[in-house]
């Protein structure tokens, strides 16, 4: 059988950087088939590719033996390419049906060309619902629907322009389990019918569940392509992390770990959040480094803002020095001595257009208060003592930090952190987009700070570093928690504690 | 004022991915009634609210709002209101809002003054340029908004500028008039009456019971192919009582119209205007394009839809719209006077959020914004006939313009 | 020397000051004796202290207005606050003339520092219920701040009952027309409020803070930042700004008139505000810039006058100043003129 859709020698480039190199990709009619790789292996960029948002420097694309090159996602969707992506790209203030057809609505009347027939529309969107087995009032607005169907309202919307191959793009990341299994009978059912499926997501045994195929990419680069059947889930998580997971024991012992007879500084009992984590139990105890170890979407950042107070659970408590605490906002839990160094620092974290020195600043005046202001010779001494200490490169602490390389800005995030003296340090990717050395520089901090009294949560997608600096790691998969190992273990028991989950499921 | 993002939690309970087993074929349940009034609680409470302030009105007036002359005096002073307020909205589902509409208004009246006036040109084609200036202004502006993305409602502010000092320019400061009587008649005229009695204008009469039957056989007409396809959402009783209510509204009002001097042409006008906007917006393919661009705009470019360009004619429309309002009040005025526009644009801007159109655009109905455009007119008429002042006026004006917002903010962030 | 000049045109009071001068210049070589100034009954007199004198209360107005801007907000009912303000305190302080033992006086029916506090009091209040539309509910600014717009007129009409109120208190004057050390009394009033912000905004966090919900509210939020009080408490300042302004100017005209008191002043803060350099987009603010900015608009409003162009066209004027300043900060425009301007190299593909 000949693929549907065929990639091959795909390059992109940004500004120099390899985005993706000589990558392939083969889609067959009649297959469901997974794309995995960690965050920045090149899936998304790749995708981009196919959907016509970014053109490929070099490389072939074939849509069904013909050359094609979609310059844009109306042009990949008149090709036959249909993506239905993670937030969902449609109008929630107009009807199912007419979502099924914005754009394209079946005409009539003596006004040819202007005048909708909404029988027509109504009874072609039903069709296009029923052939994926959804039953519901077409006309009712689009945003009184769950995340789930509207999801299905997308697929039917590709349906109705007869695409050939439909791409999801984490498509599962907002449903709860049930929506998850409606969506693979519709899935499993338009493979039946012959439509080809690119599926990209992280959750392993969704994966398993449904995919015909997989292909890995790392670094943006092709690692393989294999039938499901014959991948076994620790030879994926190989394959996407590169290398195998050494048998033997982890690297340096950890530190002294703290005593078990500490109480928690931090206790959640069943903290969860609809939709995003499941009720997980932890606790944090100051002076010691607990470690959040997981694949990308296990629900570690969810964690560490339902913590922070940016988020609100929906079940279960959070409880600082043993007493029930409810944080509605980040400011509260900086009262309480908590710190969160966010995962997007462009988003959440550095304030572009203001100097190093103000964004260093900013949380420790947030929690000081309008009146007690730092002096302009105090925010810089602070700024500068971190800028030694954490090496962050600038020409001086005025400069805007948004001129900073991705690398020192996140340090001067963890700088601003530090600077609050926080009592639990919550860490997420601290060392993402930082060279060997800085990584290290921070790695010890880590250490310093934990042994000085602080309680560290740490969040990081290399195992390793988690492994190295941890007295204990909670690790997740899936939204929920898997369960708990002692610091010093091997990668290979943090992989097998994920992998093996999804055996036993 | 646009927004990107679709909530990615429900508004409502989730409905289940399958709701009915049965086959396609198998007739809908019709919903409980409960259920049907929440979805429609905003319409049918429009609708609602505007029959109680004319019947507060009508007692605290004892029973001058409803007469004859009142009622031709409500309808020719609020002509403009609803006029604009058809354009307005089209804006605001867009995403966007025009605080120019009063001083472009005040402007064309100064221009078709002078021509008219000052020049003799012919009313017929001073109109016709009139509503074209108006187009262009229109242009004018939304090219600002469309394409060099400046935001609405600085641009539409200097806007407002502008045309009020131009306005004052044309005018020199004075009252130009009084206008050809042809031109008058657009405002302050009547329809002919070849069937007339004595004390009953009948054919105004005549024009109302058409215009009642033809509503009820359009309404049952469509309720019928909606019951071929199976997609008969409303209750029968209710679908019974709005239209046998719209049907003997119409009725009663073109009888007691008839009883004083008939259909004001404007009326006509506005009649016309309005069923050619719902249809518009309801059922052809640029109506609908609107709203997606309203809705979610990333998605509306993706579908294809040229956003930008729709955004731009929203404008050229409202322009057009303003001017013809400018022409309606300045025939009614019988001059045209520097103060002329002045605070339209927060009536129509109210009727149309009153009528249920979001801040956020995407969202809003062209009978909506009447009701509302037809709820402050009663309200200006009522408390004027009652002797409130002006102030007091204002103030509630601001009061229901603030609810009605509240409305649309509370239901977005539930 | 070149190196100092091209530093100097990089600051970016560069353009406000130059804009300033060059109006200057205009009117001076249109009016004789525009520059001159001389003492004259007891007080500094000449048309640029006219000027200063009547850009007074848009100074102010563009001060609060400036913050509100900076937290990425707009506030178009401070004409109305302004018209609020003016209504109570001519209504406290009383507008009847009272003969008593044959000499003329005036009586009023409150203390005029009780009216005073009062009327700034209650626009601040305005202000407040701004902020709160805005931060706790969720309206967006042009929406909320479009209510009290409407609604303000009316109550302001409702305190002056439909009249104009004339004013006779002595003292009252003062506040507009009165001279200290030979400058307009207004300035002083001015320059108070000026140096309580600015001492503030450098001397406390406010400054950092509000500067940061501009650029970027999430990521304040997550520092830690109460972005809400923030952004309450800047619209009840603009709010209290357009209060005193108001005293200003029934001061100066010895009336209330609640209907055009602060006709149209939210235009020309808008437009003071970004002629000094601050971005409608919000962030970093220049409170100089402002100032600057409103003494640009009152010169050109003079310039108008002095020239003999009817008042009508200074609305247009005005209004396409407005537009110039606006495209210029809008970067799509700029983009298209620079794809005009500069013609593709050859080869290269356009995007």
């Amino acid at each position: 059988m000949t693929p549907i859709l065929e990639l091959s020698g795909i390059d992109k480039q940004f500004a120099g950087v390899n985005a993706l190199r000589d990558v392939q990709l083969r889609l067959f009619p009649g297959e469901i088939h997974a794309l995995m790789g960690q965050n920045g292996a090149g899936k998304s960029t790749l995708i981009k590719v196919l959907t016509g948002v970014l053109e490929s420097s070099r490389g072939d694309m074939r849509l069904a033996g013909e050359a094609i090159r979609p310059r844009s996602p109306l042009d990949a969707q008149k090709l036959g390419i249909s993506t239905v992506y993670q937030e969902v790209n449609l109008c929630p203030n107009l009807s199912v049906a007419e979502n099924v057809f914005a754009g394209r609505y079946p005409r009539c009347g003596a006004l040819q060309g202007f005048r909708i027939d909404w029988a027509e529309v109504h009874r072609r969107a039903r069709e296009l619902l029923a052939r994926i087995g959804l039953e519901i009032d077409v006309t009712q607005l689009l945003g009184s629907c769950s995340v789930a169907v509207q999801q299905l309202v997308a697929i039917a919307r590709a349906l109705g322009v007869e695409s050939k191959v439909l791409i999801l793009d984490e498509p599962t990341s907002s449903l709860d389990d049930d929506e998850v299994q409606k969506l693979f009978a519709v899935l499993r059912r338009l493979r039946g019918e012959g439509m080809a499926i690119l599926f990209i997501t992280h959750f392993l045994n969704q994966v398993y569940a449904v995919s015909d195929r997989i292909t890995v990419l790392r670094n943006g680069q092709w690692v393989g392509e294999w039938p499901a059947a014959e991948l076994g889930p620790q030879a994926l998580i190989s394959a996407m992390l590169g290398r195998e997971f050494a048998a033997t024991a982890g690297a340096a012992a950890p530190m002294a770990a703290a005593d078990a007879h500490t109480p928690a500084l931090l206790q959640t009992t069943g903290l969860g959040q609809t939709g995003h984590l499941h009720p997980i139990d932890l606790n944090v105890r100051a002076g010691e480094v607990l470690g959040l170890a997981g694949l990308l979407g296990a629900g570690r950042t969810e964690l560490a803002r339902l913590l922070f107070g940016l988020e609100a659970p929906d079940s279960g408590t959070l409880s600082i020095d043993g007493k029930n605490v409810r944080l509605a906002n980040p400011a509260d839990a900086v009262e309480h001595g908590l710190a969160l160094c966010p995962e997007e620092r462009k988003t959440d974290g550095i304030v572009g257009e203001l100097s190093v020195r103000e964004n260093i600043a900013l949380a420790l005046q947030a929690r000081q208060g309008v009146r007690r202001f730092m002096s302009h010779a105090e925010q810089t001494a602070l700024a500068e003592k971190f800028v030694k200490s954490l090496g962050i490169k600038c020409t001086n602490v005025e400069m805007p930090i948004g001129l900073l390389s991705g690398g020192n800005q996140q340090k001067a995030m963890i700088a601003r952190w530090l600077a609050t003296d926080p009592r639990l340090l919550i860490l997420d990717e601290p060392t993402r987009g930082i060279d060997v050395a800085a990584k290290q520089e921070i790695m010890d901090e880590i250490l310093r700070l934990a042994q000085a009294g602080m309680a560290v949560l740490f969040i990081s997608s290399e195992m390793s570093e988690v492994v190295r600096v941890s007295n204990r790691i909670a690790v997740l998969r899936d939204r929920r928690k898997v369960g708990e190992l002692p610091g010093g273990s091997s990668e290979a028991a943090v992989y097998e504690l994920i992998a093996a989950e999804h055996e036993h499921a | 004022m646009q927004s990107d993002k679709v909530a990615a939690t429900p508004l409502v309970p989730p409905t289940p991915a399958a709701a009915t087993p049965a086959a396609a074929n198998a007739p809908a349940a019709p919903s409980s009634y409960t259920g049907f009034l929440k979805n429609n609680l905003r319409e049918y409470g429009m609708l609602i609210s505007l029959v109680a302030i004319m019947g507060l009105f009508q007692y605290l007036t004892d029973g001058t709002l409803l007469r004859p002359l009142n009622l031709t005096n409500l309808v020719l002073q609020n002509s403009y209101i609803v006029i604009m307020a058809l354009g307005m909205l089209l804006v605001i589902v867009a995403g966007h809002i025009d605080l120019s509409v009063g001083s472009v208004s005040g402007f064309i009246g100064a221009v078709a003054a002078v021509l008219m006036v000052q020049y003799e040109w012919n009313f017929v084609a001073t109109s016709l340029l009139c509503i074209a200036v108006g187009a262009a202004i229109g242009a004018a502006q939304g090219w600002f908004v469309a394409f060099a993305r400046i935001p609405s409602f600085i641009v539409t502010l200097a806007g407002m500028l502008v045309f009020k000092g131009l306005a004052l320019a044309l005018l020199a400061g004075q009252s130009v008039g009084p206008f050809p009587e042809l031109f008058q008649k657009l405002s302050s005229g009547f329809i002919a009456d070849p069937l007339g009695g004595e004390t009953l204008r009948t054919t105004s009469l005549l024009i109302g019971v058409v215009a009642a039957v033809l509503l009820v056989f359009f309404k049952v007409r469509g309720r019928m192919n909606l019951a071929k396809h199976d997609m008969v959402t409303e209750p029968y009783l209710f679908f019974l009582l709005k239209n046998a209510a719209f049907a003997i509204i119409i009725l009663a009002f073109s009888w007691l119209m008839s009883t004083y001097k008939g259909l004001p042409n404007v009326l006509i006008v506005m009649a016309v205007l309005i069923v050619a906007y719902d249809f518009v917006t309801t059922r052809t393919t640029v109506g609908r394009r609107i709203y997606a661009l309203g809705g979610n705009e990333k998605a509306a470019r993706l579908s294809g839809i040229k956003t930008q360009r729709l955004a731009f004619l929203t404008f050229v429309n409202m322009g057009a719209l303003a001017a013809l309002a400018g022409l309606v009040f300045a025939a009614r005025l019988n001059t045209a006077t520097p103060k002329a526009g002045l605070g339209f644009e927060l009536d129509v801007i109210a009727a149309c959020f009153i009528g249920g159109a979001s801040a956020s655009g995407g969202v809003g109905k062209v009978m909506g914004a009447v009701i509302g455009a037809f709820i402050m007119g009663v309200m200006n008429n009522g408390m004027s006939i009652l002797g409130i002042g002006i102030d007091y006026q204002q103030v509630i004006k601001g009061l229901v313009l603030l609810a009605a917002v509240f409305v649309d903010v509370y239901n977005k962030n539930k | 020397m070149l190196k100092h000049f091209s530093m100097l045109m990089k600051h970016r009071l560069a353009w406000p000051v130059i804009t300033l001068l060059l109006l200057l210049a205009v009117n001076a070589a249109f009016n004789d004796g525009f520059l001159h100034i001389e003492w004259r009954g007891g007080h500094l007199y000449g048309s640029l202290i006219d000027i200063l004198n009547r850009a007074a209360p848009l100074m102010l107005v563009s001060l609060g207005m400036t913050l509100v801007i900076a937290t990425r907000g707009i506030d178009i009912s401070v004409g109305a606050v302004v018209a609020i303000a003016a209504a109570l305190a001519a209504w406290m302080i009383g507008g009847a003339l009272v003969v008593v033992d044959g000499v003329a006086t005036h009586v009023t029916r409150f203390p005029m520092p009780l009216a005073l506090i009062a009327a700034v009091a209650v626009a601040a209040l305005c202000g407040l219920w701004n902020g709160m539309l805005v931060a706790r509910v969720g309206m967006q600014p042009i929406i909320a701040t479009l209510i009290l717009m409407v609604a303000g007129r009316g109550i302001a009409q409702l305190i002056t009952n439909g009249q104009i109120i004339t004013i006779y208190y002595g003292p009252y004057f003062f506040l507009g027309s009165g001279y200290l050390l030979g400058l307009p009394f207004s300035l002083f009033i001015v320059a108070a409020v000026f140096v309580a912000l600015y001492l503030a905004i450098t001397r406390s966090a406010l400054g950092l803070f509000i500067q940061s919900v501009g650029i970027n509210p999430e990521a304040s939020r997550v520092a830690g930042v109460k972005a809400r009080a923030i952004i309450v408490g800047v619209y009840a300042f603009c709010g209290a700004c357009a209060g005193v302004a108001g005293l200003l100017i029934s001061s100066n005209v010895k009336s209330a008139d609640g209907n055009n008191a602060g006709q149209l002043i939210e235009l020309d803060a808008i437009l003071a505000v970004t002629l000094g350099g601050t971005l409608l987009t919000g962030g970093k603010f220049s409170l100089v810039g402002s100032m600057i900015g409103a003494l640009i608009i009152q010169t050109l409003t003079y310039a108008i006058y002095s020239l003999g162009v009817p008042p009508e066209i200074n609305l247009v004027v005005k209004a396409v100043v407005v537009f110039a300043v606006m495209l210029m900060q809008s970067a799509e425009f700029r983009d298209s003129i620079r794809a005009l301007v500069q013609k593709p190299a050859r080869g290269e593909v356009r995007a």
